[in-house]
């Protein structure tokens, strides 16, 4: 549609003036929906004839205003004590009781609502302060075992070490000292041990040429224990005794010849 | 106050509303009454009237459907009408002297002089012929056909006198001419 020759075509004026059929009224509205240029000069048009109208203003003479508001004051109260008194008189209250009601209302929502987030919070952070406890823990138990292991990585791969395995028969469970004999010392290896029976201990032994010799018990705490270095030693064994250990070995359970 | 205000208090405060609106657009209805029934007194009492109508229906005012004005003047128009259709104001007309209706005539048009007397003298421009159809068109409600009829001249006429009108009109009042011309118009009455 080409705007600029609706808009000359005098439909518009025609509009503002009562002078079209409810068809084209409503054709009008929409074009005037749809193109902000007609809208424009519809606007436009209404203005010039609300200013045509004030131009032909007649000025209210002093106290006509007045008369017009007591008059529909005077309404109002014939209103109020008709038979409707109650529900009236509920209209005619000031609005600002309600108003400060409402307002009063959305600032208790509105507590109530901090409040719960506050709560919240805190509980997010006692929460918080929780896992952090947890990972501060995981953290110091992984750094101890990277230790250990370093150490333990240490003994394993330093090639003056001698390694002397101790084995069950037909069993994969073995246990293993690990000595250095530049730097005299030994480690054994007892992570693969299973927990001995209740009241019972491990006792590791030494056999040169004579007799067994007791190295001392041992506990599971420690999957990597240092022991003494013993240059002599040709077997290694760890028997299971009583607690406290033995003087000599009563169940060897594992024998190993360096 | 904002017509945007008006019409919120409208629909919460009709009083409040009718407050605002009596001196923003009061004396433009009295003017299109006047217009219609011809009789200050007459003039006063459909005025109150409208207002009372306002009152009572100011919830039904809807925006989406034209400005307040136009709802204000469609209102004042039809009181206006209604009242003179009635009996009461039949009697009254036939009881009157010439001589009460040309004093009424006198004092308004004294009053009217006191108005807006720059933008009056803007619209007093136009032809007499064109005031006289936007007068019963806009003022009155007459459909185009009721005018023609009443101003005995054809539809076609009507419909191109409309056109001129608005036209002449809109170039009037459009507001950077109307300022100049109210402008200079100042420094006349200045230099007089």
């Amino acid at each position: 549609m080409n705007v600029q020759e609706y808009i000359s075509s005098g439909i518009l004026e025609q509009y503002v003036l009562n002078g079209l059929s409810k068809q084209e009224r409503l054709e009008v509205k929409q074009n005037a929906a749809r193109y902000p240029e007609i809208r424009a000069e519809l606007d436009a048009l209404e203005d010039a004839l609300m200013q045509y109208a004030q131009a032909n203003a007649i000025p209210l003479r002093a106290g006509q205003s007045e008369s017009i508001l007591g008059k529909i004051d005077a309404l109002q109260s014939d209103l109020t004590t008709s038979s409707l008194t109650s529900k009236k008189e509920k209209t005619t209250y000031s609005i600002l009781p309600i108003l400060m009601g409402v307002a009063l209302a959305i600032l208790g929502g509105f507590a109530v609502y901090l409040n719960q987030q506050n709560q919240k919070t805190q509980a997010a952070l006692e929460q918080t302060q929780q896992a952090l406890a947890q990972q501060q823990a995981t953290c110091d138990s992984l750094s101890s075992r990277i230790t250990f292991l370093e150490e333990k990585l240490a003994v394993l791969t330093n090639p003056d070490n001698a390694t002397t395995i101790m084995r069950q028969e037909n069993s994969p469970v073995y246990a293993a000292i690990h000595r250095n004999a530049a730097d005299e010392i030994a480690y054994l290896d007892v992570s693969q041990l299973p927990p001995p029976p209740a009241g019972k201990q491990y006792q590791l032994w030494f056999i040169d040429t004579s007799a067994p010799e007791s190295m001392g018990v041992f506990d599971l705490a420690d999957a990597f224990i240092e022991v003494d270095y013993v240059a002599a030693a040709t077997i290694f064994a760890i028997s299971l005794e009583d607690e406290g250990g033995s003087a000599v070995p009563t169940d060897i359970r594992y024998l190993g010849e360096v | 106050m904002e017509d945007s205000n008006i019409i919120l208090l409208l629909s919460t405060d009709a009083r409040a509303a009718i407050e605002a609106i009596l001196p923003k657009y009061g004396a433009a209805l009295q003017g299109v009454i006047y217009k219609i029934v011809g009789s200050q007194e007459v003039t006063e009492e459909v005025l109150q009237d409208t207002f009372v109508k306002v009152w009572k229906n100011a919830k039904s005012y809807d925006p989406s459907k034209g400005r307040l004005f136009t709802w204000l003047l469609n209102i004042a128009r039809n009181t206006a009408i209604d009242r003179i259709r009635s009996k009461k104001f039949q009697i009254h007309q036939k009881s009157k002297s010439l001589d009460t209706n040309v004093h009424d005539n006198a004092t308004y048009s004294e009053e009217m002089q006191v108005q807006d007397s720059g933008l009056q003298n803007v619209i007093h421009q136009l032809d007499e012929k064109y005031t006289q159809v936007i007068d019963i068109l806009y003022f009155k409600g007459y459909t185009q056909q009721e005018a023609a009829k009443e101003l005995d001249i054809p539809l076609g006429t009507v419909k191109s006198r409309v056109r001129i009108a608005l036209r002449e009109l809109r170039k009037m009042l459009s507001s950077s001419d109307l300022l100049t011309f109210l402008i200079l118009q100042s420094i006349i009455e200045y230099l007089s």
